[in-house]
């Protein structure tokens, strides 16, 4: 399983989870979205191991939409473990939350977030934003041809 | 004596038929013997003629002497007074044997007395010799009438002598009279001859002389004129008698003197005549002694004098207040000459409001009685008033009739001034007098409260000299201490007393001791255990001590105040342990607050945002299907859990302003305005809106705080405005009561005044939703800030009139006022 994966979805909340595939839907980027459910299944994603030890280090997501309360381990650990690692800290990461607490926050950039962004009450919002942030990432921000450091000679797969 | 002799009463043995016998016969012979004289009294005194009369007087007598002897043989049957008997028997015996004497010789004459029928041939007679009598009468009458014609001739010629002896009989008694008038005269009489030897010389000139008639008569004139106007005399006599002049009053050339026998001279006016008796030339010189005179026209002038030189004005007027006498006092004092006033009245001297006072004055004087320093006003000439105490008195003729009155006038205007000083000085004396006596009671006053506060005071006071003598020593310190008073160096102290450092152990360093300490000019304070005699445990004093300054700023000794400090210091053990618990439970409190506030921003919104996102769902993706009525329920949902989201967004800010510090910079609050009106704008599109902005100033507060301030206030000011055509929305700072104050002003609904207190309540809304939305948490958060900022807030509006809120940021926004000010 080392499919190509546009954005990695950790969300725990199944409501959560479909309005916000019914947002990245809608705005078109819903073609390759890898759902995780909890801290742990993100990290074995992105550290390539436990079910996903398969997947390699130079297929990582362009994006990873994670929110911050999240069983197991939640998403600032999940943040901090993927930015203190070389060979995921340059994974975008856009934290996705309700909370608007300015201590999350903080810990989040200093952490080395790339985005952070609390989820509005209204739809309408709430689907602007999960397209404009789509768009930008995956299209309009370039990342590098070869994520990790370690592993630079591999190729990519493209889309 | 009486007891010698037994009662005659004895004689019979008081045998009664006796006794009685002889008593009542007694008795009756007694009151008859009375009887008798009685009726012979009467019979002399009323026939005078009776011969002999006499005898019957001394019938009278021993009858009388008889009856007094029977009543003392009644006496004497009880008393034994025989001695009295025998006398009175005696009288009886004498007047008896008189009697019969004296009626022997008389008996012949009685045997003489004539008859009845004698007497009647007597009369008889005498009837015959009347008649006779009679007629010789008749002759006789005849013959002197013819004897009085002869006499009526005779006196004729009598008449004649008697008026020439008449005559003679006047020139006597006019020259006894003319004698009687000279030496009657007041005035001295001395008629001298030519020889000038005195020949009359009267009475009156004897007692202005001192010397008799006798005397003087002959003697030379000389002899009363001094010595030293002899010779003068002798030439004026000489002049006098040649010039032919009858008579002149002399002195006209000087005074004359006349000389007493004593030698005493005295002044004399005298008059001169010179008259030709019997060829002889006499003069006549009249003289009246003037001393006493002299000496009173002397008084008078003496009293004009006075009068005239008095500084008081003597003034004397009539009854019609016309005045007769004006001295120099009153022309000094009033300034008119005597010439002026002289027939004037007295009124041309009162003001006229005062003319009622002479009317008075004139009144009292004609009733004789006098005005007495009376004080009042007057005109001088030149028209000025003067003060003025004033004497009337009213002023009798000889006959003791009023005929005016006299006045003493005195300028009081300079004493008045002086009076008026005096008592201003004496009022001012006496009243730093008063506060002299205030002061010192105040002074006294303190001292006892100084000593009460000193010996209730439950701080030890010690006070020592220079030396370290110590001068005062209160109870408490007494009882601090618990040792008395010792005379020892400082440096001796801590061993005598027991004084420890705070550990208990270490002896208190002798140089350190405050009150050592302070004797060199420091102020000191030391915390010191002392554990006095017999105590296990000491006590913890805490000891400030302070230099004393003399008046000169010299340091003349210390102060040292302790406290026993032993429990607090137990007691601050207790609370730092307290506090130290009570941190702890903040902490855990802080802590669960922070993981409530985390989940409810989490678990709250979640749920909403899934409500909103799946009706919005719901609506685009099968709403054409549904009904019409189904659509608007599915959107009303949604802005359901809109509102909540909202709410809870402004809960959660709410509670994040109460946790955070404020993050305090200078800010213009100009800039902060325009940026909230900029992002308001989506409020204000499509309406009319006139924005007033005053001058805004810098302040230090926290911006992002302020800034929601602003968009909470300028956000209701549009919200409550939104009826008007024309919003009114005024953003000032203005200062009142020295504070610099914000305002946010709108022309809106406004809001009754009654209901202000709950304004800043958290969901509190005066407004129904369906008119003018809202949380009820935007005012709340604003008072939340503004608290937070050390500042007020609040509001004053009046329904549909529009409201204004003011707030103040505490003491930051007026230092920031004066930053702004220096760099404008």
């Amino acid at each position: 399983m080392n499919a190509t994966v546009d954005i990695l979805l950790v969300e725990d909340n199944q409501d959560d989870l479909d309005l916000a595939m019914h947002a990245l839907r809608q705005g078109k980027l819903a073609n390759s979205i890898f759902v995780v459910r909890d801290g742990e299944e993100a990290l074995d994603f992105l550290f390539c191991r436990g079910q996903f030890s398969d997947r390699t280090f130079d297929h990582p997501p362009k994006l990873v939409l994670l929110d911050l309360k999240l069983p197991k381990i939640d998403g600032l650990q999940v943040l901090k473990a993927t930015k203190s690692d070389p060979q995921t800290k340059s994974i975008p990461i856009v934290i996705m939350t309700s909370s608007k607490e300015e201590r999350d926050m903080i810990e989040g950039y200093n952490s080395g977030v790339n985005s952070y962004i609390q989820k509005p009450v209204d739809f309408d919002q709430f689907r602007t934003t999960v397209k404009t942030l789509g768009m930008y990432w995956l299209v309009v921000n370039q990342a590098p041809v070869n994520y990790a450091e370690p592993h630079a000679a591999g190729a990519t797969h493209g889309r | 004596m009486p007891h010698d002799f037994m009662p005659h009463g004895y004689c019979f043995f008081w045998n009664p038929l006796v006794l009685w016998l002889g008593v009542t016969s007694d008795g009756l012979i007694a009151l008859s013997y009375y009887c008798i004289p009685l009726g012979l009294v009467y019979l002399v005194r009323k026939r005078r003629d009776l011969p002999f009369n006499w005898i019957f007087w001394m019938f009278g007598l021993f009858i009388v002497s008889c009856g007094t002897t029977h009543l003392m043989e009644i006496w004497n049957i009880w008393h034994a007074s025989y001695l009295l008997a025998g006398v009175i028997k005696a009288i009886t015996a004498t007047t008896s044997l008189a009697t019969a004497l004296m009626l022997i010789p008389l008996i012949p004459k009685a045997i003489e007395l004539p008859t009845d029928e004698q007497l009647r041939t007597l009369n008889y007679e005498l009837r015959v010799q009347c008649v006779e009598r009679e007629q010789v009468e008749a002759k006789l009458r005849a013959t002197l009438a013819a004897r009085e014609q002869t006499l009526a001739s005779l006196a004729k010629h009598q008449s004649a002598v008697e008026k020439l002896e008449l005559a003679q009989e006047a020139l006597r008694e006019s020259r006894q009279r003319m004698d009687a008038i000279i030496q009657s005269a007041m005035d001295a009489i001395i008629t001298v001859d030519e020889q000038q030897a005195v020949v009359i010389f009267n009475a009156a000139a004897e007692r202005m002389f001192g010397c008799t008639g006798e005397e003087a008569l002959g003697a030379a004139i000389t002899r009363f004129i001094p010595q030293r106007f002899h010779a003068a005399h002798a030439g004026h006599m000489k002049r006098f008698g040649e010039t032919g002049v009858s008579s002149r009053s002399m002195g006209t050339l000087g005074a004359i003197w006349g000389v007493r026998a004593n030698g005493e001279e005295f002044p004399v006016e005298a008059s001169i005549s010179h008259a030709e008796s019997e060829g002889k030339k006499l003069f006549t010189v009249i003289l009246r002694d003037v001393t006493e005179r002299r000496q009173a026209e002397a008084a008078r002038e003496w009293l004009a004098a006075v009068v005239d030189s008095s500084d008081d004005a003597i003034i004397s007027k009539d009854l019609q207040g016309i005045i007769h006498a004006w001295n120099r006092g009153a022309e000094k004092i009033f300034g008119y000459t005597a010439a002026e006033m002289v027939g004037k009245p007295m009124a041309t001297l009162f003001p006229a409001d005062r003319m009622q006072e002479e009317k008075d004055i004139l009144i009292r004087v004609g009733q004789g009685k006098s005005v007495e320093h009376f004080e009042t006003v007057r005109l001088r000439k030149d028209g000025t008033q003067i003060d003025v105490s004033v004497t009337i008195s009213p002023i009798r003729n000889s006959d003791g009739e009023v005929v005016g009155a006299s006045k003493i006038a005195r300028n009081i205007t300079e004493r008045k001034r002086a009076d008026e000083r005096l008592a201003a000085q004496a009022e001012e004396l006496s009243r730093q007098t008063e506060e002299l006596a205030r002061s010192q009671h105040a002074l006294e006053a303190k001292t006892r409260m100084l000593q009460l506060v000193l010996d209730s005071m439950g701080e030890g006071l010690v006070a020592a000299d220079n030396e370290g003598h110590f001068l005062l020593w209160n109870d408490a310190a007494n009882k601090l201490v618990g040792r008395p008073v010792a005379e020892l160096p400082t440096a001796a102290w801590s061993l005598h007393y027991e004084i420890y450092l705070p550990d208990g152990v270490t002896p208190f360093p002798p140089d350190q001791h405050p009150l050592a300490r302070a004797l060199i000019g420091e102020e000191k304070f030391a915390e010191m255990v002392v554990r006095p005699p017999g105590e296990k445990y000491g006590k913890c004093l805490e000891v400030t001590a302070r230099p004393m300054h003399d008046a000169q700023g010299g340091i003349c000794g210390g102060v040292a105040a302790f406290r026993d400090v032993t429990e607090r210091r137990a007691a601050e053990g207790q609370v730092k342990q307290l506090n130290q618990e009570l941190e702890g439970r903040v902490l855990e409190r802080t802590a669960e607050l922070e993981a409530f506030t985390y989940s409810v921003s989490h678990d709250l919104r979640a749920p909403l945002r899934h409500m909103s996102g799946f009706t919005r769902i719901l609506v685009e993706d099968f709403g054409p299907s549904m009904p019409a009525e189904a659509q608007r329920y599915l959107q009303r949902i949604e802005q359901g859990a809109q509102r909540m989201g909202v709410l809870v967004d402004e809960l959660l800010n709410l509670t994040r302003i109460g946790r955070q510090p404020l993050k305090v910079q200078v800010t213009g609050l100009d800039s902060i305005v325009r940026e909230v009106i900029a992002l308001l704008e989506p409020e204000s599109e499509g309406r009319q809106i006139e924005w007033k902005i005053g001058n805004l100033s810098f302040v230090e507060c926290d911006p992002v705080l302020i800034r929601q301030v602003f968009q909470n206030l300028i956000g209701n000011a549009l919200k409550y405005s939104r009826p008007r055509t024309c919003a009114v929305i005024e953003i000032g700072q203005e200062t009142k009561d020295g504070a610099s104050v914000i305002l946010v002003k709108d022309n809106g609904v406004g809001f009754s005044m009654k209901y202000a207190d709950k304004l800043f309540g958290v969901f509190q809304r005066l407004h129904r939703a369906e008119d003018f939305e809202g949380t009820g948490v935007g005012l709340a958060t604003v008072a939340r800030i503004i608290q937070k900022h050390g500042g007020r807030v609040w509001a004053e509006a009046e329904l549909d009139r529009g409201a204004t809120f003011y707030f103040t940021l505490g003491g930051s926004a007026a230092k920031a006022v004066s930053v702004a000010g220096g760099q404008s």
